[in-house]
């Protein structure tokens, strides 16, 4: 089984997340504030090994979450925002940020500019930045599309929208984190970044995370005030006595019982990508990325908008000619045991803006684990697929 | 050959629908050219796995493995119960 479905979820896990994750059943329970064992809290152990990991000064800006949908929800949801208001968006973003952009319109009435891409998926900081105003309320962006790959400078776009308006720029970095370098703490003008675990970090379904800069916490005379409604609140494990959510971060973020095993994992895939190296990794993808887009390019029925993103990063969709992309997926899969993402990616209007729509694209999301060899097959499959005119 | 099981894959926008027919039987090549009375068929013996699909005009596209022991179908039409009754009929009547 050759699986170039990792943009969707990696597979398969490092060694040491597998044994991370085995290690948690031969040891008590442990859960944030919630027992006496000694020693230094787990949880807090691992938020400050992330935290490190992301640049992030403070880790207690970090809080846990299900993952990026969760994460995005979360600042989206909590934004302190009224009818009229004004948000911008872009046309990359997966329903993960549309949509719940979409129920503000729904129950706030705020006014919403989502910002074309090109015909492949490219948008230039300048093209978002001509929508935000000085009454603009928050800018959402991810950071790697979903869909194409494209990468948005977002220290550059988040440095030029804090010269014009005090918007809160709000990251979806699901395709990014474990790729590219993050440094929350020189990108500073970010006031938040949301990413799920299991995707190039390396870590199980179900956990992600989310970091708020200082500018979303109010901390005025010792009194914190977050800026961000919390998504749910309940038991957090310290002082219960009180029938308010504490305002404390991060467990202000963090009510119920924590993913305590994904926690886990998702240290152990921070772990490895630190001793693997960063740098190395993204060599590697990149590698693997220009190796297939070079050979998918020499074949004339492939489309794709790839061919025209510099930084191919680790994501490469693509359609064949006359061929509906849910049946090239399902004989990769079921013939030639290749596992690929077909569809819109939950993505619609970049599959829209690309020509995708309705039946969507054919997605490779490579992986650190993925090799030529594995691409040539795959190459081979394709041109057995074109050539059968199935 | 007996269908086991009926389950939906994927409820379209359109007026489309997905299903999946499982058997209790792998379906091999004999059977293939039994479902490919139905309509035009074609056959890929050249991919690791033979691919088959089946299209009956107006009323659903059928796609399968030699080997496996599921089929899909896409109907053209999901509120026309009728035509899913025949496919599920002939589907059936089929004996070794």
């Amino acid at each position: 089984m050759i699986y170039f479905n990792n943009a969707a979820t990696s597979y398969p896990k490092p060694p040491n997340v597998k044994l991370a994750v085995n290690d948690y059943f031969n040891h008590y329970p442990v859960g944030q504030n919630r027992n006496q064992l000694g020693g230094e809290d787990l949880i807090l152990n691992i938020r400050k090994r992330i935290a490190k990991f992301l640049g992030i000064k403070n880790c207690n800006n970090l809080f846990f979450t299900s993952g990026a949908t969760e994460g995005l929800n979360l600042l989206i949801a909590g934004l302190n925002v009224e009818e009229g208001d004004h948000l911008v968006t872009t046309e990359n973003e997966h329903n993960s940020v549309l949509r719940p952009l979409y129920r503000l319109i729904e129950t706030k009435k705020i006014k919403l500019d989502i910002v074309a891409t090109n015909e492949y998926g490219i948008i230039n900081v300048s093209d978002i930045i001509k929508y935000v105003n000085s009454e603009t309320k928050a800018v959402i962006v991810n950071h790697v599309s979903n869909v194409t790959g494209f990468t948005l400078d977002i220290e550059q776009l988040a440095l030029q929208i804090k010269q014009k308006s005090k918007a809160i720029i709000i990251v979806d970095g699901s395709q990014s984190v474990g790729y590219l370098p993050i440094d929350l703490s020189r990108m500073n003008a970010i006031d938040a970044f949301a990413f799920s675990g299991h995707k190039s970090l390396w870590a199980l379904e179900g956990i992600g995370a989310v970091y708020i800069s200082e500018s979303l916490i109010n901390s005025d005379q010792n009194k914190i005030a977050p800026l961000i409604a919390p998504l749910k609140v309940g038991g957090t494990g310290v002082k219960s006595e009180s029938l308010k959510q504490p305002t404390e971060l991060p467990i202000y973020y963090e009510s119920g019982t924590q993913n305590i095993i994904g926690i886990i994992s998702l240290a152990a895939g921070v772990d490895f990508i630190t001793s693997i190296g960063l740098e190395k990794i993204n060599q590697r993808v990149s590698v693997l990325s220009d190796y297939l887009v070079d050979k998918l390019q020499a074949m004339p029925e492939i489309i794709s908008p790839s061919f025209e993103i510099e930084i191919k990063n680790s994501i490469i969709s693509f359609n064949i000619l006359n061929h509906d992309p849910s049946e090239v997926a399902f004989i990769l899969s079921n013939s030639f045991d290749i596992i690929v993402r077909e569809g819109l990616h939950c993505a619609p209007l970049i599959s829209k803006r690309l020509g995708f729509f309705p039946k969507g694209s054919i997605r490779v999301g490579l992986s650190y684990f993925n090799t030529e060899g594995e691409i040539d097959f795959f190459i081979d499959s394709i041109k057995k697929i074109i050539s059968s005119k199935c | 050959m007996i269908i086991i099981n009926i389950s939906i894959k994927e409820d379209c926008l359109d007026s489309t629908i997905i299903k999946e027919f499982a058997f209790d039987q792998s379906i091999n090549r004999e059977y293939i050219n039994y479902l490919g009375k139905l309509g035009s068929m074609q056959y890929f013996p050249e991919f690791p796995k033979p691919f088959f699909s089946i299209i009956v005009d107006r009323e659903f596209k059928i796609k399968g493995i030699e080997g496996e022991k599921t089929i899909r179908i896409i109907f053209d039409n999901k509120n026309d119960l009728e035509v899913e009754k025949r496919l599920i009929l002939f589907c059936n009547r089929f004996t070794l």
